[in-house]
């Protein structure tokens, strides 16, 4: 294909104005990823096609200057990269060519270039985001490059025509991908990619309850639940996500020995297995993109996901963060006890003490111990001071000095976080191993039978250790607030009008308006529809739809499915196209005339291809005998006055002519 | 070496599938397909988002990889569809000198039935070669003249022509490879030469007199007789023709006072002479001079006109041919 050396020009070249169009969307819509100036280069690109197809300039760079431009560009990008990430450097790499080359333009080889590359930054814009409106964007664009690209190859039909030629080969095309998408193996990553870096949203990995004057009121969702099984009650639904083992006297923290164990457990590949006791929760969750590791699941997870880390603390940890909608299934045994930790290890971690801070608390606890030398007893007695005087709030106060003792003896109101970290070291502070639990609490069961949890049902609850049982839950909350357990956040906070208000035209603030509400209700739930079966789609989805269609699996009923698949994808296509094959229609003028013509050849006349129909009959005139002469003349005539009238011709005068056909037929034998 | 012979294997593969023939319709045996260079890019390009998609576990990417590659799937149907619509018929072909190119009008015509018709461009150029004419389906401007060279004199095969299509996505190449069964006359190549003086034999001196004698005048009508192909234009007995009675031309007797003979001989070079006679040949049929041939044992007697002219150069074209 030689064709692609020869040179193209960008004036009245729809193409290229399209592409160029096509490309700066694509860019403009990589803003968050892409840097301004590589954008900015883009512009240029843009601006010099549009300058050149209006003919406003026609002067191209040289190629001298946009190498040097190039040189420079590189350089800039070689600089900046090293902080972007290999991702969003490759990414940012990708759309400073394209610039590059959409002012270099000048061959069909570029063009196709061009062609190629953006349609590989449509795919890549399809790393960050998933959502189905930026979906379909990505798609469109993708059709319209592949639109431009039909006017690169024929530039003299019109784009309508066009556009319907594309919408038609890209409908038949869709039912074939679709099947594609179904059958073929969804592989596991062949390789570790390069993440880019986001900004973390969700929970925080370290808590100091003191230094948050409000609470997060964010209604952004966090993750979605559907259950195969029963669903459990509200006060069950402890989603646990991150476990915080250190403690300074201000801030907890998740503990460093804990961070250094884990690398080396999964170097060594020993997830922690968990022992199902009793009934199960069987459940799927699609998390949203967090830029962190932390799943969420019930009290006690059990995950079979080759990207699930399952570790000694019960978390599922995802093996990269989560950039894009995650789907995960769990089983969850809430009667397994949580004692089948590294007891040793997890005793020592959870007993430390910060040195300074708090001191009327130390003071406290002592003098509540000599009172309660029993655990238990010690336990229920302070469970009794929180219920009996203390206030559940989403504005307290700042706790900055000592925020056990401010909280427990100045302010008595706080929110989970507070009443966690008071508790976890109080009892700390007697010898009980304790530590934070950070998550979500609750979650709205809506009408399409799925569980939406979101950002302000974050929760944190303490976990204590005791000898004979492992690991036990106490949220100090409950106690304080048993709205916020058995109702939700809503409810317990409901008299300080302060739910999220910090978010004036937040969706949820308007539940009043009914048909809005429903509104959102309708979008949320093709959203969650769209994650499910389109983002979630994964291998073992494709195996329960291997079972449904096969019964069972096996390597022969598969060979069978792929076997009619390569069937159907046969029958589709001969759909498309039965009417190429189908017989042509003979009875147009030129054909009927063209027959009559052949009749000729019993008086040695053929007809050559330059020779019109008078032409022809001046032949006939000399070499055939008088009544060939008058039937061919009759027949000149009618066929002239059908092949040039304005209107195609009618039956009936198809008719008079495939008469006058066969009369010379008559003659000539 | 291996590329001649490559060739050579090629083209008589190519004389049995798609045989030599003056009008062809596209059918399943005459096309050719396969993805374009672009085509290949495409293909890379899914392979890419396959890999992508797979190792970022993104189902949008692995579905915009699945689309485009059924679409790449569709569009082999699709060009192939469109090509096979195409009907070519070759021109009428001019004799030309050698050294000269010659052109071959070639007419390109699709079936034409509602939507049944092709679209796109048509690249049409010689077999193994790469210089392009584009011709339009779109807005046809028939016939596409295809040129070739013609660098030695005699009567030439037409080459293999080659016509491509990209339609409708440039993914595939569609093409074929039509061999047309029109000969190109090629004539020596003219060379300035001065007119040989006029013999006159004894033989054909007699002859010339019998017909001075029928003449009344220098360029009387004489008669009629049936146009032949090759007569000039103002011979012809117009009158005649509006009277429905065929091309009839008028037979002018000249006064022709001399012949001259073109003779070969042997002391000059061979081709050197053939292109001298080629260009005599023209200079005097212009001047409409009885002139003969004598070409070794060929002769052809002396006579005037456009049938003698041609008659000439072809025999001198295809003497002691190489």
């Amino acid at each position: 294909m030689k064709q692609a050396r020869k040179s193209v020009s960008s004036v009245n070249n729809k193409a290229h104005l399209a592409l160029s169009f096509s490309l700066f969307v694509i860019g403009a819509s990589l803003f968050q990823q892409v840097q301004g100036w590589i954008l900015f280069l883009l512009t240029c690109g843009v601006s010099m096609r549009v300058a050149l197809y209006f003919k406003w300039n026609r002067n191209l760079l040289s190629i001298r200057t946009l190498n040097l431009l190039a040189l420079l560009c590189a350089i800039v990008l070689a600089y900046v990269g090293i902080e972007l990430g290999l991702l969003l450097a490759m990414i940012n790499l990708l759309v400073m060519a394209s610039a590059l080359k959409l002012m270099l333009l000048r061959t069909n080889r570029d063009y196709f270039q061009l062609v190629a590359t953006s349609l590989f930054l449509c795919a890549c814009g399809l790393i960050f985001q998933q959502g189905i409106a930026v979906s379909l964007f990505y798609y469109v664009m993708a059709m319209s490059i592949l639109w431009s690209l039909a006017m690169h190859v024929s530039p003299s039909l019109s784009l309508s025509f066009q556009l319907k030629t594309l919408l038609k080969l890209f409908t038949q095309a869709l039912p074939i991908g679709a099947m594609l998408f179904l059958i073929l193996p969804q592989i596991e990553p062949l390789w570790r990619m390069p993440t880019g870096k986001g900004t973390e949203t969700g929970l925080s990995e370290t808590v100091t309850p003191g230094d948050i004057a409000e609470l997060s009121k964010s209604d952004d969702l966090a993750f979605r639940a559907t259950f195969q099984s029963d669903i459990p009650q509200i006060r069950e639904r402890y989603w646990r996500a991150i476990v915080l083992e250190k403690f300074d006297g201000r801030t907890w923290s998740i503990h460093p020995n804990r961070l250094r164990f884990r690398q080396r457990l999964k170097f060594a590949r020993q997830p922690k297995p968990v022992i199902p006791v009793g009934p199960a929760w069987e459940y799927e969750v699609i998390a949203e993109p967090s830029n962190q590791q932390w799943l969420f699941s019930l009290d006690t997870a059990q995950s079979n996901s080759s990207q699930i880390w399952q570790s000694h603390t019960y978390q599922l940890i995802k093996n990269q963060p989560l950039q894009s909608r995650f789907k995960y299934l769990v089983e969850s045994y809430p009667e397994a006890p949580l004692n089948n930790a590294l007891n040793y290890f997890d005793i020592q971690l959870n007993k430390e003490l910060p040195e300074q801070f708090n001191p009327r608390t130390r003071e406290w606890v002592r003098k509540l111990r000599e009172k309660h030398p029993d655990n238990t007893a010690f336990i229920t007695a302070v469970l009794t001071y929180f219920r009996d005087d203390f206030r559940y709030t989403l504005k307290p106060e700042l706790m900055v000095a000592h925020p056990v003792d401010e909280l427990l003896f100045d302010h008595k109101a706080g929110f989970c976080s507070h009443y966690a970290s008071a508790f976890a070291y109080i009892m700390r502070l007697v010898g009980i191993p304790a530590r934070m639990v950070t998550g979500y609490h609750g979650g709205v069961l809506e009408e399409a039978g799925y569980m939406s949890v979101r950002q302000y049902d974050a929760h944190a609850w303490t976990e204590i250790w005791l000898d004979d049982q492992g690991w036990q839950r106490v949220d100090p909350t409950a106690v304080v607030s048993p709205e916020r357990i058995a109702f939700g956040l809503q409810q317990a906070v409901a008299y300080e009008e302060s739910f999220t208000a910090d978010a004036p035209f937040g969706l949820v603030q308007l539940r009043d308006l009914a048909w809005l509400n429903n509104l959102r209700q309708t979008f949320e739930d093709i959203d969650y529809l769209w994650s499910r079966w389109v983002l979630g789609f994964d291998r073992s989805s494709q195996q329960d739809l291997f079972k449904n269609l096969l019964g069972e699996v096996t390597p022969q009923r598969l060979s069978y499915l792929s076997l009619s698949v390569l069937f159907i994808m046969g029958v589709l296509l001969s759909i498309y196209n039965y009417k190429a094959w189908w017989p042509q229609n003979n009875n147009t003028p030129i054909k009927q005339y063209l027959r009559g013509v052949s009749y000729l050849n019993k008086w040695g006349i053929t007809r050559e291809q330059w020779q019109g129909p008078n032409d022809t009959l001046v032949l006939v005139n000399q070499k055939c005998p008088d009544n060939v002469q008058q039937r061919f003349g009759v027949l000149t005539k009618l066929f002239i006055a059908l092949e040039y009238q304005k209107s195609p011709a009618s039956k009936e005068q198809l008719q008079a002519l495939r008469l006058e056909v066969k009369k010379l037929k008559a003659l000539a034998k | 070496m291996i590329k001649a012979l490559w060739q050579r294997k090629m083209l008589s593969w190519l004389d049995k599938r798609i045989p030599t023939t003056s009008k062809i319709s596209l059918e399943h045996s005459s096309i050719f397909i396969f993805p374009s260079r672009f085509g290949g890019t495409f293909l890379i390009l899914c392979l890419a988002l396959f890999v992508l998609g797979s190792n970022y576990q993104n189902n949008l990417m692995l579905i915009l990889c699945y689309l485009l590659l059924s679409f790449f799937l569709v569009n082999l149907l699709a060009s192939y569809r469109n090509f096979a619509l195409l009907t070519f018929k070759q021109g009428k072909l001019n004799p030309v000198f050698a050294g000269e190119n010659a052109e071959l009008p070639v007419w390109i015509s699709s079936a034409s039935h509602k939507d049944k018709s092709a679209h796109g461009r048509i690249h049409v150029h010689l077999w193994g070669e790469t210089d392009a004419v584009v011709f339009d389906l779109d807005t046809p401007d028939n016939p596409t003249i295809v040129s070739m060279p013609c660098p030695s004199r005699g009567v030439m095969k037409l080459p293999r022509i080659t016509f491509n299509s990209y339609y409708p996505f440039g993914l595939f190449r569609t093409w074929t490879h039509l061999s047309f069964s029109a000969n190109q006359w090629v004539y020596p190549a003219p060379l300035v030469a001065p007119t040989p003086m006029p013999i006159e034999s004894q033989s054909q001196h007699e002859a010339i007199k019998q017909e001075l004698s029928n003449a009344t005048g220098q360029d009387e009508f004489d008669s009629l007789k049936d146009y032949r192909v090759g007569e000039p234009l103002h011979h012809v007995a117009w009158k005649q023709v509006a009277k429905g009675r065929g091309m009839i031309s008028k037979v002018f007797s000249s006064n022709q006072a001399a012949e001259i003979w073109l003779v070969l001989d042997s002391v000059n070079e061979l081709e050197k002479q053939l292109s001298e006679f080629s260009y005599l040949v023209q200079e005097l049929s212009k001047e409409q001079q009885y002139f003969g041939l004598r070409l070794g044992q060929l002769t052809i007697e002396p006579a005037v006109g456009e049938e003698h002219r041609k008659s000439c150069l072809e025999a001198l074209s295809t003497y002691k041919q190489p």
